[in-house]
């Protein structure tokens, strides 16, 4: 293939990245500066190659020239930014999620298999352990003071229309009632939109009962209660993320491990991993999964902190090889992740921005030493020192504010990649990382090339008349 | 025009000091051109970076169109720079990543916020000096002799007064030779003042008056010829 033709673009770029014999472009520094320069210069074109030059556009063609000394610094500049970017965004989020899971749950306890260590209240199930289902029926025969509402789970992979996900399953109220039923022992109540599982608690100060009571007849309350009263053998309840991206709707019929489940309800979206979940009957999961009676999780609900905080002891006494923790302690253990988190993101920031700061002014000292005959020249051809030191202090915004957006972007992208992937959280934008990030890298820019401007100011004029 | 004043240079070395202008004066009249001659490390350069407004004098005042360079601020000096005084190197000093037009506009740039009418006016100029076909060309992709046509055109783009030239036609071929010198003739045919600095003989044979300098002295400028006589 002739040389001109396999060139193409690149020809026209003055150098041509060709590999002889094959026609491949090789994808080296060289290549990649170039393609760099050419959306430069697709950039210049937008605004107006042609235009006449401005003392704002020297900057920018002085950058377009000497590219690799710009982009070191931009890049650490934008390492730096997008890691507290990222690491804000996905901690803001998980905040709210903490929140909101407060709001939802009120106190809770979580009764879980041995060795088993906890910081996300939704993935509780999710760790391969297990407790006999047995432990449910000693918790409700005990009648501890203060147990509202018991929610034993199961969990297993399973894939729905070939997408990967959890198949959850959940005890109804009606469960429970019958066992009590079987059992002989009227010690739950009759009404089991009270007190079904223990006996009235007096640790609330007098205040109402938090826990939100379930609808009888409302399938979808499990989102808010997590509790619900009646569930078929053959239904299962979808989270609202699962039934989008998969296409399920209510009364369609789902095939999962060989069996045929119909869509009792889609649940109403939660931010929590509940929303990509498909929930059964905990027996039928079992029988599904082959698993036998056991179960990753039982969540006990108390009516409020006090409650639950008392309920803590009792329960250990009452199964000595499971842990009981509070949700108060989950929170707790989150936030102080977060916290760790998020002071370990603004170390990162802080160490970054230093090595980003020396770095742009290694890069305007050199980049000054390099164009001290072209500054003279400037300076002789009228230019103040102060219009020369703003050439040096422009350059130096534009790498921290370029750095900064490049940042901002990358930022925001791992966040939204990361959050929802790795930790489960649905992520939304921190704007305060946003905000802290483009300041601090401009402001680092300019502190960090005030120097240089200052040494650019004060050249010699008069080396213009020196030979090169 | 310009009057040079008893300056001299005098630069610190640890405890002693190198004089490297000793005390010189000299006048400049309007369409003049005068040729600074003299061995390398003379102090040629040291006395054009003076009379440029770039390089205080130690000693002495120069004065140029009733103005003391050194007693006005550093901004009036540049501002004056780029109003009056125009200038023109050895090694042309254009700038690498400007094209050829982009460099004459340069010093237009500074100042003036008319961009559409600078452009026009670098246009105008190149084309003058036959850079028609050349203005979208770095200096690296133009020949010795276009690259001191375009610093040329950069020089007469503020339409200075005064021209300081250092060794103009050092790197040049015999034809660009002609061609610069030439121009500067004609540039003191319109009034404008020349002072050039120069090893060639043939340069200096044709400025109307010859400035030498040797260790730092100067000997008085001789007159070559009158005015427009080249």
């Amino acid at each position: 293939m002739p040389k001109e033709q396999t060139c193409g673009i690149w020809k026209a770029l003055g150098t041509c990245w060709n590999e002889p014999g094959t026609g491949s472009r090789i994808l080296d520094t060289k290549s990649v500066l170039t393609r760099l320069v050419m959306v430069s210069r697709t950039i210049e074109m937008v605004l107006g190659e042609g235009v006449p030059m401005s003392f704002h556009s020297l900057v920018w063609k002085e950058m377009r020239r000497r590219p690799v000394h710009s982009l070191t610094a931009l890049l650490i500049v934008a390492l730096g930014v997008s890691a507290l970017v990222a690491v804000e965004s996905v901690i803001t989020s998980s905040e709210q999620n903490v929140a909101s899971q407060m709001q939802q749950l009120g106190a809770n306890i979580l009764i879980l298999p041995e060795g088993v260590t906890l910081q996300d209240y939704h993935a509780a199930d999710a760790h391969g352990k297990s407790l006999p289902e047995e432990y449910v029926t000693r918790i409700m025969l005990a009648q501890l003071v203060g147990v509202e509402e018991l929610a034993p789970k199961l969990s297993v992979p399973v894939e729905v229309g070939g997408a990967s996900t959890m198949l959850t399953g959940i005890l109804p109220r009606t469960e429970f009632y019958k066992k009590s039923a079987w059992q002989s022992v009227d010690l739950l109540t009759a009404d089991l939109g009270e007190s079904a599982v223990g006996r009235k608690h007096e640790g609330c100060g007098g205040r109402s009962c938090q826990i939100a009571t379930a609808d009888k007849t409302d399938i979808g309350s499990y989102a808010t209660t997590r509790i619900v009263h009646e569930l078929d053998m053959n239904a299962a309840l979808i989270g609202a993320d699962l039934a989008k991206s998969q296409h399920i709707k209510q009364g369609q019929t789902i095939q999962i491990l060989g069996a045929r489940l119909k869509v009792a309800g889609v649940l109403p979206a939660t931010g929590t991993s509940d929303d990509g979940r498909v929930l059964a009957h905990l027996h039928r999961v079992q029988e599904l999964a082959d698993t036998g009676p056991i179960v990753n999780v039982i969540e006990v609900m108390g009516c409020c902190e006090e409650a639950a905080g008392g309920l803590v002891g009792e329960l250990d006494e009452l199964l000595p090889d499971a842990r009981v923790v509070t949700i108060a302690h989950i929170v707790q253990t989150q936030v102080t992740v977060n916290r760790l988190m998020n002071q370990l993101s603004y170390v990162i920031f802080g160490i970054l921005m230093l090595i980003g700061g020396a770095s742009i002014a290694s890069v305007m000292f050199a980049n000054v030493a390099e164009r001290k005959r072209e500054l003279g020249t400037l300076m002789a051809l009228g230019a103040t020192p102060s219009m020369v030191s703003r050439l040096i202090l422009m350059k130096a915004s534009a790498v921290g504010l370029i750095g900064g957006i490049c940042g901002m972007g990358l930022g925001l992208a791992a966040a939204f990649a990361i959050g929802p992937q790795l930790l489960g959280v649905a992520t939304s934008v921190s704007l305060n990382a946003v905000i802290i990030g483009m300041i601090a890298a401009l402001t680092v820019a300019l502190v960090a090339s005030y120097p240089p401007a200052r040494k650019a100011a004060h050249l010699d004029p008069c080396l213009c008349f020196q030979d090169a | 025009m310009l009057r040079i004043e008893s300056i001299h240079k005098d630069y610190p070395r640890g405890r002693s000091v190198v004089r490297a202008l000793h005390p010189t004066s000299m006048t400049a009249s309007k369409g003049e051109l005068i040729a600074i001659v003299g061995p390398s490390g003379s102090g040629k350069s040291t006395l054009l970076s003076m009379i440029g407004g770039m390089l205080s004098p130690t000693s002495g005042r120069i004065v140029f169109e009733g103005k003391s360079l050194y007693e006005i601020s550093v901004t009036q000096r540049s501002r004056l720079r780029n109003d009056q005084i125009g200038f023109l190197f050895q090694s042309f000093n254009l700038v690498p990543y400007l094209t050829a037009v982009e460099n004459v506009q340069l010093p237009m740039t500074f100042y003036g916020s008319d961009r559409v009418s600078q452009r026009n006016e670098a246009r105008r100029l190149l084309e003058e000096f036959g850079l028609a076909g050349r203005l979208d060309h770095k200096p690296t992709e133009l020949s010795a002799g276009q690259q001191q046509r375009v610093a040329l055109a950069r020089t007469l783009a503020i339409r200075p007064n005064l021209i300081l030239a250092d060794e103009p036609t050092g790197n040049l071929d015999p034809e660009s030779r002609d061609m610069v010198i030439r121009t500067l003739h004609d540039l003191c045919d319109e009034g404008r003042t020349t002072i050039l600095v120069t090893h060639d003989e043939t340069v200096s044979a044709s400025a109307h008056r010859v400035l030498r300098i040797r260790e730092g002295h100067t000997s008085a400028a001789s007159p070559n010829r009158s005015c427009g006589a080249a």
